[in-house]
């Protein structure tokens, strides 16, 4: 018999392998339940006792203990109330939305967003996290960076919608959140810019929005306070600009050819 | 119009260096006071430092200082202490283990006590320093997530350079220090046991290696993809989940047809990067232990077929009854 034989057909190494495949398939079963930490249950049209969440089955529920003292258990059975300004294109389960309003401003597709919390994150002493650089004087900018305050901002349509007037910064990882800008239209008011959507170009002192048009700007959510900004509004301003994505013009909805 | 992508930091800000969040334990200090790269904030956040030592790293840092020395001195003297001659062939210089017939002894120290020196110190160097990584999550209250993650490779390094060694009875089994005298032992031990690609743990550490690479860009990917979101900030989508992570979610249930959380994903990623040198260890460990030809194992578990003999067989000088002069 081979070396490590323990029967003519059994062996040592296989034996440890097939002890292996035990124990990975405990993990992956283990990282599937993980997984369902959200959206299971899922939504079905089976009645309502079975609870539709498939094999392996949802995790036990477990307990985040919060800096600030707050509690959130995983998973949970909130639910987004918030109502659905757009109709099924079709009666079956799972048909594409038509939006029956301003999409962008009812937040459907692209634009739609989740309830969040209803103050602004903090730091570990904390402050506000994101906050202007008027708030936090003792941030400054890299002097070998472009300094977008002053910049003019243009939307896709290149016409332009505000100037750049301060910079929203995150105290606790050091960098730009939002860009404010001071609106330059009819309408006059002070909306933040991610800075994801936003292209700087340091030679001509322009910032780019490809996400809006110029008019667009205007119906950015705003904040309660000049100074702070809350999560859920957070989640508000950037799912505004991610509607733009698809809804700023007609023809980002129909096909490219 | 071209988008940013957020592949790198277009505006960097600077604040006072940040000292880090408070810890009660240890009588050291954070040393340094904390500088700024502006290369560095391109990718991630441009503050260097304060660094935290302690005693396990500092004793780390000896023993891994002692370590190289030994090594870098054996391989300069290899070469009759000539300073060109060191550069020159420096990946191809070695301090080999001491020879079989020596077993489990302490041999002299030009034939391999020196090796055993230096394996003594890195190994020693290595487990202080997982201590100290352990002591340190702990001490900022973190999971020790890190450490036991650290502890994967460790367990395949033990088991190539001191367990294996052991079970078969001599340190000529185990790795010489040096850059292509490592490799050349790597190639070396899979023709000697059959081919090493046959070895299912092998195979199992590939498919992880892999795994948790693509795992990691798929994951990379995704948050820059929603960083537009605020989707970089991941505990808080943890605890508070927003658009950002449904998105994310979102992209990957449309196109592969199931997701991960925001959390559970770094599960996924941290459980496939353990697992790659854990399975490789097992495999190491098997191999010459209990496994003599892993091709011949491969052919009796029906995972390879029997090729033909294109040349005549040669004897394997290793299974040989007689001993060579």
């Amino acid at each position: 018999m081979q070396t490590g034989a323990i029967t003519e057909y059994i062996d040592v190494a296989q034996v440890v392998l097939y002890l292996f495949w035990g124990f990975f398939a405990v993990v992956l079963i283990h990282l599937r339940r993980e997984d369902k930490r959200e959206g299971y249950p899922l939504q079905s049209e089976t009645p309502r006792r079975i609870r539709v969440q498939g094999f392996p089955a949802m995790p036990e529920p477990k307990m985040f203990r919060l800096s600030n003292g707050e509690t959130v258990t995983v998973p949970n059975a909130a639910k987004d109330q918030a109502q659905i300004h757009a109709q099924p294109v079709a009666p079956w389960p799972g048909a594409p939305l038509e939006p029956t309003g301003n999409p962008m401003r009812d937040g459907v597709g692209p634009a739609a967003r989740t309830p969040r919390a209803n103050r602004p994150d903090a730091t570990l002493e904390g402050l506000p996290m994101i906050v202007p650089m008027r708030v936090a004087s003792e941030f400054s900018l890299n002097a070998r960076d472009p300094d977008p305050r002053g910049m003019r901002v243009y939307g896709v349509d290149r016409v332009e919608a505000g100037v750049v007037r301060d910079l929203w910064v995150d105290r606790t990882e050091p960098q730009i959140r939002y860009l404010e800008i001071a609106l330059s239209g009819a309408e006059p008011g002070i909306v933040l810019l991610p800075i994801g959507f936003a292209r700087i170009d340091g030679a001509r002192r322009r910032v780019k929005v490809d996400a809006l048009l110029a008019m667009h700007f205007s119906h950015v959510p705003r904040t309660a306070s000049a100074d702070q900004i809350t999560l859920d509004e957070e989640d508000r301003i950037t799912a505004f600009y991610g509607g733009g994505t698809l809804y700023a013009t007609p023809s980002r909805l129909g096909p490219w050819i | 119009m071209a988008e940013y992508q957020n592949l790198f930091t277009r505006v960097q800000v600077r604040a006072p260096a940040y000292a880090g969040a408070p810890t009660t334990d240890g009588i050291w200090p954070r040393s340094g006071r904390g500088f700024f790269s502006h290369w560095l904030g391109k990718l991630g956040d441009a503050q260097v430092g304060p660094i935290y030592l302690g005693w396990t790293g500092l004793a780390s840092l000896i023993c891994g200082f002692i370590a190289i020395e030994i090594i870098g001195l054996n391989m300069w003297a290899s070469v009759g202490w000539d300073p060109i001659q060191f550069v020159r062939q420096l990946p191809w210089l070695a301090l080999e283990p001491p020879a079989p017939e020596n077993g489990l002894h302490f041999p002299r120290l030009n034939e391999g006590g020196w090796w055993l020196m230096a394996g003594f110190f890195l190994t020693s160097s290595i487990i202080l320093w997982w201590v100290r990584m352990y002591r340190r999550a702990r001490a900022l209250k973190l999971g020790t997530h890190v450490a036991w993650a650290f502890a994967s490779a460790i367990w395949l390094y033990l088991v190539l350079g001191f367990i294996r060694p052991l079970l078969m009875g001599s340190w000529g089994e185990a790795v010489p220090f040096g850059i292509f005298p490592h490799l050349d032992w790597t190639a070396a031990f899979s023709i000697r046991y059959g081919n090493l690609f046959y070895n299912p743990f092998h195979m199992l550490s590939i498919a992880f290696l892999y795994g948790s690479t693509l795992l990691f860009a798929m994951h990379g990917a995704t948050i820059l993809a929603v960083s537009r979101y605020g989707g970089d900030r991941e505990i808080e989508q943890i605890i508070d989940r927003g658009t950002a992570g449904e998105r994310a979610a979102l992209f990957w249930r449309w196109t592969m047809g199931f997701n991960a959380t925001v959390e559970s994903i770094h599960r996924w990623a941290w459980w496939f990067a353990v697992l790659c040198p854990l399975a490789g260890g097992i495999g190491i460990l098997l191999t010459g232990t209990v496994v003599d030809n892993w091709y011949l194992w491969a052919v009796k578990h029906g995972v390879a077929p029997m090729y033909p003999h294109a040349f005549p067989p040669v004897a394997d000088p290793a299974t040989s009854p007689v001993t060579p002069p």
